[in-house]
């Protein structure tokens, strides 16, 4: 069956939908953690002085951190779910993610980016990766498990036993 | 492969839409129509396979680059000539579209010569790892190309 079609109770190994929220999920969730160890004294919705940067490449503040971490547990409770939940989710936060990628470059305009509007201290690569992470979850929720909709998918068939 | 036609399209809808932000309106109200009709194009394209109204896809592809090329060429013309002209769009914006106008219209006819196959076995993988690199290629030229305009002309990295 092409994965573009209905595809009810589709496994989770034959859902890209869900396979790539629940991998999403899993690295928003570990980046929203490891970003608490990169804003000691940054403020909690305003730029930093550099020095916040993930690995020293991506600029992160408690808000940040925040909305990474919901971002993630979403996608992994989607991706955990079915196909439709997980497509739904994706093209939610692709949408939201493409439209950061666009309001990112107005917020980081002024003074370089160190303005008090760039509210989640944004940066060059912050912008490349919400780009490449909104193309990805948008081509995947339009691209693949199109018939995937709660009215059409059935729970994963169970194997029974019989005596 | 099937995603990459309309990834390409939202990128350079992307940058027009950037770009056009900040200069006069004789600039903005093209750049911005352009825009958005990428953007419009590249989310159908997404959702349809095959992609949507291909002739006027191709049409609109070529229409699109010429206007690039004549915004390209133009301010070194006209200094050549004596006279000014300043679009307020950096070379760099028109590059990075062009190249994934360019891009577009190859992947949209690469499409077209393949209709006549039959789809090939499901594969989830291939599917998303396929997606990803274009999402890559086209965050990175969508980013650089922006970053060079008068909204990202002041960003740093860090």
């Amino acid at each position: 069956m092409p994965i573009n079609q209905i595809n009810p109770g589709t496994a989770f190994h034959r859902s890209p939908n869900r396979i790539i929220a629940f991998l999403f999920g899993g690295v928003y969730v570990l980046v929203g953690l490891l970003g608490f160890f990169w804003v000691n004294g940054v403020p909690f919705a305003g730029p930093g002085d550099g020095s916040n940067a993930i690995f020293g490449l991506f600029e992160v503040n408690p808000l940040h951190n925040i909305a990474h971490l919901l971002i993630g547990a979403a996608l992994l409770i989607a991706g955990a779910g079915t196909a439709a939940s997980a497509r739904a989710a994706n093209g939610t936060v692709g949408a939201l993610y493409l439209l950061l990628g666009v309001v990112g470059f107005f917020l980081t305009a002024p003074d370089g980016g160190r303005s008090p509007i760039n509210f989640l201290s944004l940066n060059v690569p912050d912008h490349i990766l919400h780009l490449a992470s909104a193309l990805l979850l948008l081509a995947t929720a339009l691209g693949a498990d199109r018939g995937a909709t709660r009215a059409t998918e059935q729970p994963e068939p169970q194997s029974t036993l019989h005596a | 492969m099937r995603t990459w036609p309309g990834l390409a399209a939202i990128g350079a809808g992307l940058i027009h839409l950037g770009s056009a932000a900040g200069t006069s309106p004789a600039v903005l109200v093209p750049l911005a129509l352009l825009g958005a009709l990428e953007l419009l194009w590249g989310v159908a394209a997404l959702a349809r396979t095959p992609v949507p109204a291909p002739v006027p896809a191709a049409v609109g592809i070529g229409l699109a680059l010429v206007v690039g090329v004549v915004a390209l060429l133009l301010p070194p013309s006209a200094a050549r000539h004596g006279s000014m002209v300043d679009l307020g769009v950096p070379p760099s914006a028109f590059l990075g579209a062009g190249l994934l106008d360019l891009a577009t219209g190859m992947l949209v006819a690469l499409q077209l010569l393949r209709a006549g196959r039959t789809p090939g076995e499901s594969r989830p993988v291939r599917f998303l790892l396929g997606a990803a690199a274009a999402a890559a290629v086209v965050a990175v030229v969508t980013t650089q190309s922006l970053a060079a305009t008068s909204v990202g002309g002041t960003m740093q990295m860090h």
